[in-house]
């Protein structure tokens, strides 16, 4: 029984809405469209999926380069989008060599390009790309960023930290991104119970001043409490009040920015958008209501983690993401897809038929599994074309052959057309051996960032 | 007072000594000197290898420049120490020292490098504010209210180093971590207020909001502020672990009033004020008190300590009786620290503190509720077991801590503490009885007889052997690097990239044994070395399947559980091996030490602290080999009780 006549967590979500909405806008119908200036070009949205422990690359590879002829069997699933597909043969990832590690540095510095440390304190050299571009354009969005991941990871090896093999997403060279593994709680901290609305970009980007109300004021006093605070600490103390003092600024942002996302604003910026509600409804159905709000099944809980980061991108509420499939050196078992054993140990193949096979059926699980979220994005119209259309995202792994632990010859795709009409369909070889980070630093430039160099990077590559 | 005299005598001492740890020999010994002979016999020698690029066996020597370089990774130079006292390096195909050569290496890191001087001087390490891990938090919001709610999993999981999550180098705060955090705030106080009830009577949040609503309701407005007001101050110093000051008091009372203004009826803002409270970086961070103008180590203020216990003991932060024990008492001596600290040990909430958070990351088992068992092998396995394998390694280790247990206890044991369902198991249902084994009961672990079954203890518990396994087959090296890692203290390196491919079949068709496989491989010898520390292990324990059951019997096949240690002790089957493990129980002690130290700081060690391991060792034989003598013994250190300020 609620004595409050309305609760606080109510009030919290909606003052803000409330109160910064320009009034009369509010209570217009819809069918502003007519006032709104000529659609702008959607923003360029960018994604880094990242599978562990390599994949068998017999059933990875393409033999032509130029226009894909026939999918090799664990790709096969991407027909439907394979138009916005860009195979790229010959990268390789020097960084992630590591001192007779083969999997740590793999997944620790795949987003990074600089050598990890050898340490049980985990030191990867340097910010990952996708932290970099979210410090860049993600302040113009509620949430500058998501670093999902299905698994929480291990403790790590042969004096290694733990954390290289569970995160992709570094902040910067001593911190990772932290993961997102449940997608109750994903949802919920991204839309507070609030069905989101694509955000207008015709509209200057409201006024900064917080709206009187108590949270505000609650916000107030611990970031004066923090600065009172961080006079008398340590250096490293100080700079750890400055990340809290950040993490404050980002909870008001989210509320600030989240209250501009009302219905009225979106109208007409872009394609309208009659799913998005629907599509809301339909995740939050699926939401697993009771225990820990993550699904038992493997693939349901990746469609829902890839369900809400379709729904943020569509809603803008974030421009930039990573994902990770599972940890690197996972262990994995598949039993859903009748795979057994553990993913690590099978792919220690030893050339064994049974192990090679098993391991083309957890890759083409987990391409399945990508291609249906591809799909998702391609069926949302957006601007001339489809939201996939403004995508580019990067699927692969730091390993190539599991077996071997090479860090060439890595199996890696591109999805989406980046805005820059890509064509697809495509298989680029390399002439020479070029670093994974050119990728990067072309990916960073089609979503607006300008950046000379990235890790090891030479020159962006010719994707277009 | 007569500690100090000892700190201000070591601090005279602080350069004197520093330099004398890594002090050059005198002209008499110039042989022995690293800059002027031994560092080239290294290089001539060993660096061949042991450098950046090649990195042989994980170990690079060359980076080591000077003796503190040495010193610094001192546990690879020992490593080196035995290595030349074996004969074991250089290996035979390259160059070799002179017998002289060898002798002044060896007599190098014996003199250097094992022998580390113990005096007064206090090394607490570099101070940094820690932010809570999910589980502290969980732990200080369940304390707080009374309830058991899992928040954990409502938390970005924390970067793990060292094998543990509540390293405070690397224990930052970002931006989704804090939106998680207020997020929780919204959930915790909603959840309190709208079940008030559900709230333990006499826990703080209770006192808070529970009783502060009942007399809300009779007071008149102002009065009811006033009342806020106290309830307020008192909540704050249990959840930021220290008295406010009359700033923060101020402060706090001034989000109330605020809230207020706007129209808020008190409890709204009260609820508001909660919200501040929880999100405050005070609540989420461990901020210890600094010691302006002190250059020398000082002992940590009392509040500090009572927190560096509660999370070391408990995982939590103190509850309002420590806060009040803080309050009544010194805390500054070692015997009245050990005092509390026992009492502490008794206490229930030992299981998820220094249980849960310490014992199982050693062992790798804080997870094991995600590993996977292939269900169309082992069709009659109920998943449900997972977490009763788990609960009799927690009951194990929590008996054996308070209730004067050794670490042999730890290791092997005559009795079990299981459910029913794992009784039957182990094949020892007997003992249950028919009534005991059906219904609810079967749920409650109780301590049995383990008979000739082969359990008790860690080593051939169920959750170490499936924790070990792969979810189809057993896998004898992972067991092996184990064992070799978590209780010797000395896994082998990680494999060289390109590892050569186990053949299926023999030359002659046949198809081959696992063990013949390994065999096989072992005839390589880059693999080689690697090998032989774990595979034999691991066939010790080839008498467990995947899922930790016994067998007689795989594939067919009489199964060969006997082998030969690298160290030389041969076995003839898993109850040899276990006796071999228990004559290994000093080694297994010190890597104990070594990782409870390491999350007790939650800091990685120094050479600095091997004196302190000593001392705990020290302490563990004298008080008869009881592993309480260990926490107690680290507690009551130097390094556990003092603090150094923080560069500013």
């Amino acid at each position: 029984m609620r004595n409050r006549p309305l609760s606080r967590r109510t009030l919290l979500r909606g003052t803000g809405a409330l109160l910064s909405l320009p009034l009369l806008e509010a209570m217009m119908p819809g069918g502003t469209r007519s006032l709104m200036a000529a659609p702008i070009k959607p923003p360029v949205r960018l994604g880094f999926f990242y599978v562990p422990n390599g994949v068998n690359m017999n059933d990875w590879r393409v033999a032509n380069a130029g226009v894909i002829g026939e999918l090799p069997k664990t790709l096969q699933p991407l027909a439907a989008v394979r138009d916005k597909i860009t195979l790229i043969s010959n990268l390789e990832a020097e960084h992630c060599e590591g001192h007779e590690a083969g999997h740590e540095p793999a997944g620790g510095g795949f987003l990074v390009g600089q050598r990890c440390k050898h340490s049980e304190e985990p030191e990867v050299g340097g910010t990952s790309i996708d932290q970099l571009v979210a410090r860049k354009i993600g302040l113009q969005t509620p949430i500058e960023s998501l670093t999902l991941g299905i698994d929480p990871g291990h403790g790590g090896d042969h004096g290694y930290s733990g954390t290289y093999l569970s995160h992709i997403s570094w902040r910067g060279k001593r911190t990772p991104a932290p993961l997102e593994l449940n997608p109750r709680l994903l949802f919920e901290r991204l839309y507070q119970g609030k069905t989101p609305a694509r955000r207008s970009l015709n509209e200057a980007s409201g006024n900064d001043d917080q709206p009187a109300s108590p949270h505000g004021s609650v916000l107030d006093y611990v970031l004066e409490d923090a600065r009172a605070l961080q006079t008398q600490l340590g250096y490293n103390d100080r700079q750890r009040m400055e990340d809290y003092i950040e993490g404050i600024r980002s909870v008001e942002r989210r509320v600030q920015k989240a209250s501009q996302d009302s219905r009225t604003h979106h109208e007409g910026s872009f394609d309208s958008d009659p799913e998005l509600d629907g599509f809301y409804r339909t995740i939050e159905g699926h939401l697993p209501k009771d225990g820990r709000g993550i699904p038992d099944k493997f693939s349901d809980h990746v469609d829902l983690m890839l369900d809400i980061l379709a729904l943020a991108y569509q809603a803008d509420t974030t421009r930039i993401s990573s994902f990770m499939f599972s940890y690197e050196k996972s262990g994995r078992a598949y039993k859903d897809i009748g795979v057994s054993g553990a993913h690590h140990s099978i792919s220690h193949h030893g050339k064994e038929e049974q192990n090679l096979n098993w391991l083309t059926d957890i890759n083409r699980h987990h391409i399945e599994l990508f291609s249906r979220f591809l799909q998702r994005l391609d069926a949302i119209p957006e601007g001339d074309g489809t939201l996939l259309d403004h995508c580019l995202f990067l699927y692969g792994s730091g390993i190539s052959d599991g077996n071997a632990h090479n860090h060439d010859d890595l199996p890696i795709l591109v999805a989406g057309r980046g805005g820059a009409n890509l064509p697809g369909n495509r298989h680029l070889v390399l002439p020479d051996k070029r670093p994974l980070c050119d990728v990067y630093l072309t990916m960073a430039q089609c979503a607006g960032v300008k950046l000379e160099s990235f890790g090891d990077s030479t020159s962006p590559l010719p994707l277009v | 007072m007569q500690r100090f005299s000892i700190i201000a005598l070591a601090t005279g001492l602080f350069l004197s000594s520093v330099t004398n740890v890594v002090a050059q020999p005198g002209r008499d010994k110039e042989e022995l000197s690293w800059d002027r002979n031994i560092n080239r016999l290294f290089s001539r020698y060993c660096n061949k290898c042991h450098n950046a690029d090649a990195f042989k066996g994980d170990v690079n020597l060359e980076q080591d420049k000077d003796l503190k370089m040495v010193l610094d990774h001192r546990d690879t130079w020992l490593k080196v120490g035995d290595q030349l006292e074996f004969g074991a390096m250089p290996p035979e195909n390259s160059r070799q020292p002179s017998a002289h050569e060898a002798e002044l290496m060896s007599q190098f890191i014996d003199t250097m490098v094992r022998k580390i001087e113990c005096n007064d001087l206090i090394r607490p390490g570099k101070p940094i504010s820690r932010r809570l891990n999910r589980y502290e938090y969980q732990n200080t919001i369940n304390a707080l209210s009374g309830w058991k709610v899992d928040w954990s999993e409502r938390i970005s999981p924390d970067p793990i180093a060292y094998g543990f999550d509540n390293i405070g180098e690397v224990m930052a705060l970002s931006d989704t971590q804090l939106q998680q955090f207020d997020d929780l705030a919204t959930e915790i106080i909603d959840r309190a207020f709208d079940n008030p009830t559900s709230l333990k009577v006499d826990s703080p949040l209770h006192q808070l909001i529970f009783e502060s609503n009942t007399e809300f309701a009779t007071l008149p407005v102002d009065q009811a502020d006033a009342l806020a007001s106290s309830r307020i101050e008192q909540f704050a110093s249990i959840a930021f672990r220290r008295p406010l000051t009359p700033e923060q008091s101020t402060g706090l009372t001034s989000v109330y009033l605020q809230a207020r203004r706007m129209e808020e009826t008190p409890r709204d803002a009260l609820a508001h004020t909660i919200h501040a409270i929880l999100i405050s970086p005070r609540f989420l961070f461990r901020i210890e008190k600094s010691q302006p103008d002190i250059d020398e180590p000082y002992l940590v203020d009392k509040y500090d300590l009572i927190s560096r216990l509660s999370f070391f003991l408990w995982a939590s932060a103190p509850d309002s009786k420590l806060m009040q024990y803080a309050a009544t008492h010194d805390l500054d001596s070692f015997e009245e620290v050990g005092q509390l600290a026992e009492i502490m040990i008794a206490d229930e909430r030992v299981r998820h503190g220094l249980v849960d958070r310490f014992f199982l990351q050693w062992l790798r088992l804080a997870d094991l509720e995600s590993h996977t068992v292939d269900t169309e092998i082992f069709a009659d396995f109920d998943n449900s077991l997972i977490g009763d394998m788990k609960q009799e390694v927690s009951e194990t280790i929590l008996q054996t801590i308070q209730n004067d247990g050794t670490v042999n206890d730890l290791l092997s044991s005559d009795s079990v503490y299981v459910t029913s369902r794992l009784a039957k198991f182990y094949g020892l249902q007997s003992q249950f009885s028919e009534s005991q084994q059906q219904s609810t009961s079967n749920l409650r672990v109780r301590k049995i007889d383990a008979g000739n079954s082969g359990r008790g203890g860690l080593l051939t518990s169920a959750a170490v052997l499936l924790a070990t396994a792969d979810p189809n087959r057993t896998n004898v090296p992972r067991r092996g690097n184990y064992v070799a890692g978590v209780f010797f203290g000395d896994p082998p390196p990680p494999p060289p990239p390109g590892v050569p491919e186990l053949e299926a079949e023999s030359e002659s068709g046949k198809s081959l044994t696992l063990r013949e496989k390994l065999e096989q491989h072992r005839a390589n010898p880059e693999c080689a070395s690697c090998h032989a520390k774990m595979d034999p292990i691991g066939f010790a324990l080839e008498n467990f399947d995947a899922v930790g059951r016994w067998r007689t019997h795989d594939n067919g096949k009489l199964i060969d559980a006997s082998g030969e240690l690298v160290t030389g002790e041969s076995f003839n089957d898993t109850a040899e091996f276990k006796q071999i493990v228990l004559d290994k129980s000093p080694q297994i002690t010190n890597q104990l030490v070594k990782q409870m130290l390491t999350y007790a700081l939650g800091r990685g060690l120094s050479y600095t602290d091997e004196c302190t391991i000593n001392s705990v060792l020290e302490a563990y034989k004298e008080n008869d080999q009881h592993l309480s003598a260990i926490v107690n013994a680290i507690v009551t250190s130097d390094v556990f009780r003092y603090r150094i300020n923080p560069e500013f």
